[in-house]
């Protein structure tokens, strides 16, 4: 009798030898051609290491979604002259943009390409955009070879050109780390001399000495003041001519008003200087600014998107072209296994068409004469031919690219918290300082600047411009250690607002695989009796050994659930010969001299519509329905209670059918009427605008046709799996598809900006004592220079100990 | 105590030069990319015994 502890030890299934993810048989020790390639690539250059280092940095090895391919176009003289760069040194460069990049072993082994190719000088990875320039020597080797070797590594490269403004980018970028460097250096240094003149004012400092202090300071001062401080000023400036009141205006002012000030004592010999608050000011400004612009710009460029996810070449009479030189009306042929490279009519041949990359769906479609055809569809099974409707930019998948880098550049800059807070302060400072001087004008010039300054000096805007910015870097980092990786720091503060959720169903919902859950045969009665898998393969293993031989390599991902689901029994498999295709049903062979066939067909109403249903026929009468569903994620029905407890309305958005979203929405607990089928990208992206006018949305999506929603939103979760390129556009990303992380992010944004709303709040009060003491004189610049960094200190503190994103 | 006449600027002047090489390093473009560094460190262990196997397979052959 059936024990089922036993049989599920028997079927567990080995961890793939490169990916760890479970191997569909015992047959192989891979779960898929892809790793198995990349394994032995790593074998034939000595670099199992890899291995070794994915251990150690901790993290998980991916399914290698790659395999053995000519990259013949780079060596195409229009491609040379498009992506080649020809250096000053005589070397060639070339920059490609990977897709699979996600771990320090990733940087590991791309970097060791010089190592394993002799005409390669150096490779560089930059992680964050996962950008590869590959310098190489033209005599010695060639792109193609370069293109190839990447792929073998496990990595599809994109050849890229580099982006426009970058360069003005990278200096613009120097030059302010230059500024930071150098404040820091002389702040350090002016605090190491003022520390001997504050003790002078207090148990005296002879005049020599003092002054040798007080003009080193000076002159340290003035790179801060001089270069440093450049961009408070520009913005001061440009908000004067702009008649706008930037908050740079009263910063700018206190530098310069206290190092002249400053500078005016120093030439008297007097010994009130305060080199080190403009000093320190300037500097803790400037790395607070670094920080705000250090969230790494999300340009997404429609080009290399497009080409990551759909081929560069085509065939056309049998020889490959470049896909961009294609016109309409030509005859392109496409074959199994491979990806539509363009918009098209079917015009010869038959077979079935996985449009997931624009709907999401994984169930393949039949194609035949007549039938449209997209670019980045992939050919699951058969050949045909297409005729040639649009190319690149103007296919369906390259305007959806398009609408995502166009809404990814022109972003509305959100209003966010840190601006609300600043609009107001600097009006109000500027007018209390102005007051201020008047008021003690009264009295004495010296007295009323020096009062007039200290306000300027002591209203730090630290918090805003340092604090915040810190806070919400920390919080990124810490987030991005459990694998939530936050792109746009502003995403921290929508989360918290959304009050509308859309959530895409296949691979987000749904593990995006179908599995088979349940087995039916006739029984003696006539009727239908329904078993469990195992239960099946222990009765029937004679109708398992004959799904399995007429599956056997075939790439329809019913076929693949198939395998997984009976991958104990790869025993003995009858000889399939005379294997043929049965169109727009699915493969038909003879086995041991009986005739077999086993296909997809449509489930009868009722009870078998949400699934997906393949027969097994025994000479043409059916003897097994096989049904498959795509498994609901753990977590999903706690995830929705919880986003409902919250008071926040949640759609589900898909491109299946009716009755399949009917059935994932009933599971998890999304009423009816906030569900939408078989969506196309461009409704998908439709539908998020329209609610996004009533409230902050928040999209979560795990593919390419989620991606133009993604800008539609407030802001958008990816989720991992699927186009990876795609999800570059995607504010919050999971590197795990794992959903409590998505109520963690929601939870770990909202203590974010609890800590930085508690940060402006101490803010706030020691602002208005501070600055009620610098007004009434009570304080003085030394005093004012002295609370600064105090208040500053206290709440960077506040900001590194606070705990989110922790457990 | 005189002596600190000549040791600030001394001190000064040395510290100068190392601004001075943050300067280049920076316009040379070694601070563009700063989270890669950070994972290129965690694989130097690894580095020697991996050259290491090369090296034997290469001499061996």
């Amino acid at each position: 009798m059936i024990v089922p502890n036993e049989i599920s030890t028997a079927s567990a299934p080995t961890p793939c030898r490169h990916c760890g993810s479970p191997t569909p048989s015992t047959a192989s020790p891979f779960c898929c051609p892809g790793c198995e390639f990349v394994h032995q690539s790593l074998r034939q250059f000595g670099l199992t290491a890899y291995y070794e280092v994915l251990k150690r940095s901790s993290s998980s090895a991916r399914r290698a979604e790659v395999q053995p391919q000519q990259f013949d176009y780079c060596e195409d003289p229009r491609f040379k002259e498009a992506f080649v760069q020809r250096l000053p040194d005589g070397g060639s460069e070339i920059l490609f943009f990977l897709d699979g990049i996600h771990c320090a072993a990733c940087v590991w082994l791309l970097e060791k390409l010089p190592e394993i190719e002799p005409g390669i000088r150096a490779a560089q990875l930059k992680f964050a955009s996962g950008e590869l320039r590959v310098r190489f020597d033209e005599t010695r080797t060639s792109p193609a070879k370069v293109a190839a070797l990447i792929n073998s590594l496990g990595y599809k490269p994109t050849a890229i050109r580099n982006r426009s403004g970058e360069s003005a980018r990278t200096s613009a970028n120097r030059l302010f780390l230059m500024r930071i460097g150098v404040a820091a250096f002389c702040a350090m240094n002016i605090m190491m001399l003022s520390i001997s003149l504050y003790q002078g004012e207090h148990s005296g400092i002879d005049s020599p000495y003092q002054n040798l202090f007080s003009w080193f300071s000076l002159a340290l001062a003035l790179p801060v003041v001089t270069f440093s401080a450049l961009p408070f000023y520009r913005t001061a400036l440009g908000g004067l001519r702009a008649g706008v009141l930037h908050i740079d205006l009263p910063i700018a002012a206190a530098i310069v008003f206290g190092f002249l000030l400053s500078a005016a004592h120093t030439a008297v010999g007097d010994s009130s200087v305060y080199y080190d608050s403009v000093a320190a000011l300037v500097f803790l400004l400037l790395v607070g600014r670094w920080l705000q612009h250090r969230t790494i710009e999300r340009a997404a460029d429609a080009h290399t998107l497009l080409y990551a996810v759909s081929p560069r070449l085509a065939r056309r009479s049998g020889r490959e072209v470049f896909v961009e030189s294609l016109q309409p009306g030509e005859i392109v042929e496409v074959r199994a296994g491979e990806t539509i490279p363009v918009d098209g009519l079917t015009r010869e041949g038959s077979g079935l068409m996985s449009s997931a990359i624009l709907t999401g769906e994984s169930r393949p479609q039949s194609i035949s004469a007549g039938t449209p055809v997209f670019a980045g569809c992939r050919l699951v099974t058969g050949a045909v031919s297409i005729e040639v409707n649009a190319v690149g930019s103007a296919t369906r998948i390259g305007k959806v690219m398009q609408s995502v880098e166009d809404a990814s550049r022109s972003r509305p800059p959100l209003v966010t918290f840190l601006d609300r807070c600043s609009r107001g302060f600097t009006a109000v400072v500027l007018i209390l300082a102005l007051f201020t001087f008047l008021f003690w004008a009264q009295v004495s010039w010296g007295l009323a600047l020096e009062n007039a300054i200290a306000l300027l000096i002591v209203t730090c805007p630290c918090v805003l411009a340092f604090a915040t910015p810190l806070t919400f870097s920390l919080s990124i980092a810490r987030a991005a250690r459990r694998g939530l990786l936050f792109r746009r720091a502003e995403a921290l503060e929508i989360l918290p607002r959304a009050r509308t959720i859309v959530l895409d169903k296949t691979g987000t919902l749904t593990k995006g695989a179908p599995q088979l859950c349940a087995v039916r045969i006739p029984a003696e009665s006539g009727q239908m009796r329904e078993l469990t898998p195992a239960v099946f393969a222990e009765h029937r293993p004679d109708l398992v050994a004959a799904a399995l031989a007429l599956e056997h390599g075939n790439e329809h991902p019913l076929a693949h659930a198939l395998r997984t689901a009976f991958s104990s029994a790869q025993a003995e498999l009858p000889n399939a010969t005379a294997v043929e295709a049965v169109p727009g049903f699915g493969v038909r062979a003879s086995l041991d001299g009986k005739l077999w066939s086993i296909g997809a067909i449509r489930g009868g109403k009722g009870l078998e519509e949400p699934y997906s249903v393949a027969e097994l026929r025994a000479n043409d009468s059916p003897c097994a329905r096989f049904l498959f569903q795509d498994e609901i994620r753990p977590g999903a029905r706690a995830l929705i209670t919880d986003f409902r407890a919250e008071g926040r309305e949640v759609y589900l958005l898909s491109g299946d059918t009716p009755a399949a979203v009917e059935a994932v929405a009933n599971q998890v607990g999304i009423p009816l009427q906030n569900c939408r089928a078989s969506a196309t990208p461009e409704e998908k992206a439709e539908f998020v605008a329209k609610l996004q006018t009533h409230a902050p949305t928040v999209m979560i999506g795990d593919g390419v046709n989620d991606a133009a929603a993604f800008c539609a939103a407030a802001t958008g979760i990816g989720f991992q799996g699927g186009a990876e390129s795609a999800l570059r556009v995607a504010d919050v990303y999971l590197a795990e598809a794992h959903l409590p992380l998505l109520s963690h992010a929601f939870r770990g944004s909202r203590r974010v900006m609890r800590i930085a709303r508690w940060n402006l709040c101490f803010s706030v009060m020691y602002n208005i004592l501070g600055g009620t003491a610098a007004m009434l004189g009570l304080l003085g610049p030394l005093g004012a220079a002295i609370l600064m960094p105090l208040s500053s200190l206290t709440v960077v503190s506040f900001a590194i100990l606070a705990k989110s994103f922790q457990e | 105590m005189n002596i600190i006449f000549v040791l600030l600027p001394a001190s000064l002047l040395l510290a100068g030069i190392a601004v001075i090489g943050y300067l280049w390093a920076s316009r040379s473009g070694q601070f563009d990319d700063l989270d890669t560094p950070a994972l290129r460190m965690l694989n130097d262990d690894v580095e020697d015994s991996s050259k290491k196997k090369r090296d034997d397979r290469s001499s061996s052959l």
